[in-house]
């Protein structure tokens, strides 16, 4: 389906167990409606099992995940898990701010890439960048997206290339 | 006889001087000491922090610990799950009665923190059913109720002076017009009344207007005078709780209104915000820069009422005294009242998610930058109380009204709706 025909993609909107922010939520759910979503938000403090059961239960083209209270990059890691663990299979993007410091982005987002999102959306220009994705996806699916891969700070390299390695 | 908190505050109001306070949390032990230690060596009337991290928020005493083991930062001090001895040594030397420290915590199931806090030596923190339930929690609204009830009678069992204050004129932190947070702070403040509670305070967040802010913390005082006559109370100002000014100068210019305003109405304490709020965790130094900026903002003589603030006045209390009375009649037990007032969606937080909210009323900005009612859902409201239907909110015209005062003060506007001879 495509946009001019309504909603072209349905998106189950969470964050993770421990984040109680819920205007990032609904300034999102807004957004992702907007570029042609057809969204179920979650609310604050949603558990990683009860994400399972809406992705059963709603069958989503796409997930995304909305931290700010800074516990967002292990929150996601622990919905990754239990994704894998269920045996679904779901592209995934995450955003907002997932550590405690902004310094932490690049790593962050290597590492949650890592462990399986189609794409990490930080900092200033996050939601320019998520609405190009979002652009994407209504096109050509969002498994197809190829995420453009983070520059590597010189003192983490050599973590990165141990990564790689593993 | 009284408290270490509601001492220093006495003494301080005694010489017109604001107590200034952080929103400082860490999870390391170390970490959490130093900040407490630089706070309380500060030369200025200031009262110490213990932010809980937002693990322990939600009841999980496990991955704090092994997030901090694993080398990760937590946005608070995990203090039900560091071991109370360490917590103990970590308060040694620095609380008493020159320092009273809080300890504030966002949690709708609040009993195993304040079983820590109370083991720690301490009596003083924060919450409420309300507040710290629907901001905070996917909980029924009714379990935070008997789990504050319960609370609020152990903590006035186990000691002598304990003091809590309610989130209640903060709640969601943006976008809610100051009838609904002061009528909330003001039946928290009876809910722990009627569980024993007799040390209090009671809570404004700063919102996007300078005269209908100082109204509504008017409103505030004389409500409280007349609701709570038996209870010892003080009023602390929060800082704006919204999306922050991300430039150093539009937030320091923040901060310093907010002292102003604090000052101005009578306000004892100031919950200070930082230049890095917009961003991460703020660091201790960038703490203590803000606690002076405040401290010495809120300098000088008080601003006297001008005449559009005594409008705002008589609109907010006639919304706020409407809500109280229409929700204390429900129930003589405030806890059963607050859970039939959200049912019947008598009280309704605007744009809360929470299952218990209804979720019916809407808030908007008016031309002058003030807050007011977008949709009024069932509200009880009557005659004058106007809506501002919203209709469907665009995400770009709800970020611009989140963004608004950001905005103002990242511009270098901070009383922009005023016209050129607006002074504060
Ligand atoms: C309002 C607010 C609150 C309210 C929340 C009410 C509610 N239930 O929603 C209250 C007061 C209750 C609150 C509580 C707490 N808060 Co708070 N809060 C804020 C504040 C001031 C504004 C957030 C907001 O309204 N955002 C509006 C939305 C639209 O903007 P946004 O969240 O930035 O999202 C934008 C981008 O990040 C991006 N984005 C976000 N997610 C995603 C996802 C994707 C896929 C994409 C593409 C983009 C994207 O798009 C959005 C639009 O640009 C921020 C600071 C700030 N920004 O000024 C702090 C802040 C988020 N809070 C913070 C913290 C730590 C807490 C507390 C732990 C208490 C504390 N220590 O101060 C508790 C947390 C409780 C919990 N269990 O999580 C920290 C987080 C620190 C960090 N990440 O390093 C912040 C940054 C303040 C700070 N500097 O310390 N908070």
């Amino acid at each position: 389906m495509s946009i001019g025909e309504g909603r072209a993609f349905r998106c189950l909107l969470t964050t993770v167990e421990s984040d109680s922010h819920f205007w990032n939520l609904i300034y999102l759910e807004k957004f992702i409606a907007e570029n042609g979503g057809e969204v179920r938000n979650l609310g604050g403090c949603t558990p990683a099992d009860l994400v399972v059961k809406e992705v059963n239960d709603f069958q989503p083209d796409l997930l995304v995940v909305s931290s700010i209270n800074g516990h967002g990059y292990y929150g996601t890691s622990v919905v990754l898990t239990e994704l894998k663990r269920a045996g679904i299979s779901v592209p995934c993007v995450a955003g907002g701010k997932l550590t405690t410091a902004p310094s932490d982005n690049d790593r962050v987002r290597r590492e949650l890439l890592s462990q399986g999102c189609t794409d990490v959306f930080l900092g200033e220009n996050a939601i320019d960048r998520f609405r190009e994705f979002l652009a994407f996806g209504v096109r050509h699916g969002f498994a197809a997206w190829q995420p453009s891969m983070p520059v590597v700070a010189p003192w983490d390299a050599r973590v990165a290339s141990l990564s790689v390695a593993q | 006889m009284s408290g270490y908190m509601d001492r220093f505050i006495a003494d301080a109001r005694r010489r017109e001087t604001l107590v200034v306070q952080p929103r400082m949390g860490f999870g390391n032990i170390a970490t959490m000491r130093a900040g407490l230690r630089d706070v309380h060596d500060l030369d200025i009337p200031v009262v110490g922090t213990i932010t809980v991290d937002s693990y322990t928020r939600v009841g999980d005493h496990v991955s704090s610990i092994e997030r901090l083991k694993a080398g990760e930062e937590l946005n608070g001090y995990p203090i039900v799950s560091h071991p109370m001895d360490k917590t103990r040594e970590m308060l040694a030397g620095l609380y008493g009665p020159g320092f009273p420290i809080q300890v504030r915590h966002g949690t709708a199931l609040p009993l195993r923190v304040i079983e820590s806090l109370v083991l720690a030596g301490l009596d003083t923190t924060e919450g409420g059913p309300v507040s710290y339930c629907l901001p905070y929690s996917r909980l029924p609204l009714e379990h935070a109720v008997s789990a504050w009830a319960e609370s609020c009678r152990y903590l006035v069992g186990e000691v002598e002076h304990g003091h809590i204050e309610s989130f209640g004129g903060c709640l969601l932190g943006q976008l809610c017009p100051p009838s609904l947070l002061i009528a909330m702070t003001v039946l928290e403040g009876l809910f722990f009344a009627q569980h024993g509670v007799r040390s209090m305070s009671l809570s404004y967040a700063q919102g996007t207007h300078d005269d209908q802010d100082r109204a509504a913390v008017r409103v505030l005082r004389a409500l409280a005078q007349e609701y709570l006559p038996s209870v010892t109370w003080h009023v602390v100002l929060y800082t704006y709780m919204g999306l922050f000014p991300s430039t150093p100068d539009g937030a320091t210019e923040l901060i310093r209104s907010s002292a102003r305003l604090a000052r101005d109405t009578h306000c004892e304490r100031l919950i200070v915000k930082t230049v890095s709020e917009a961003w991460q965790i703020p660091s201790v130094a960038e703490n203590l820069d803000a606690l002076r900026v405040a401290s010495a903002a809120a300098g000088g003589p008080p601003v006297v009422a001008g005449p559009q603030e005594k409008e705002y006045f008589d609109e907010i209390m006639e919304e706020a005294r409407c809500l109280i009375e229409e929700v204390l009649n429900l129930d003589a037990d405030v806890g059963a009242a607050l859970t039939r007032a959200f049912a019947l969606g008598l009280l309704d937080i605007p744009f809360c998610l929470h299952a218990d909210n209804q979720n019916r009323t809407t808030c908007v900005l008016d031309d002058q930058g003030a807050l007011k009612w977008g949709d009024i859902g069932n509200l009880p409201f009557r005659g004058s109380v106007r809506q501002n239907a919203a209709g469907q909110l665009q995400s770009s015209e709800l970020y611009r009204m989140l963004n608004h005062v950001a905005h103002r003060y990242d511009h270098g506007q901070p009383n922009r709706e005023k016209g050129d001879d607006g002074k504060f």
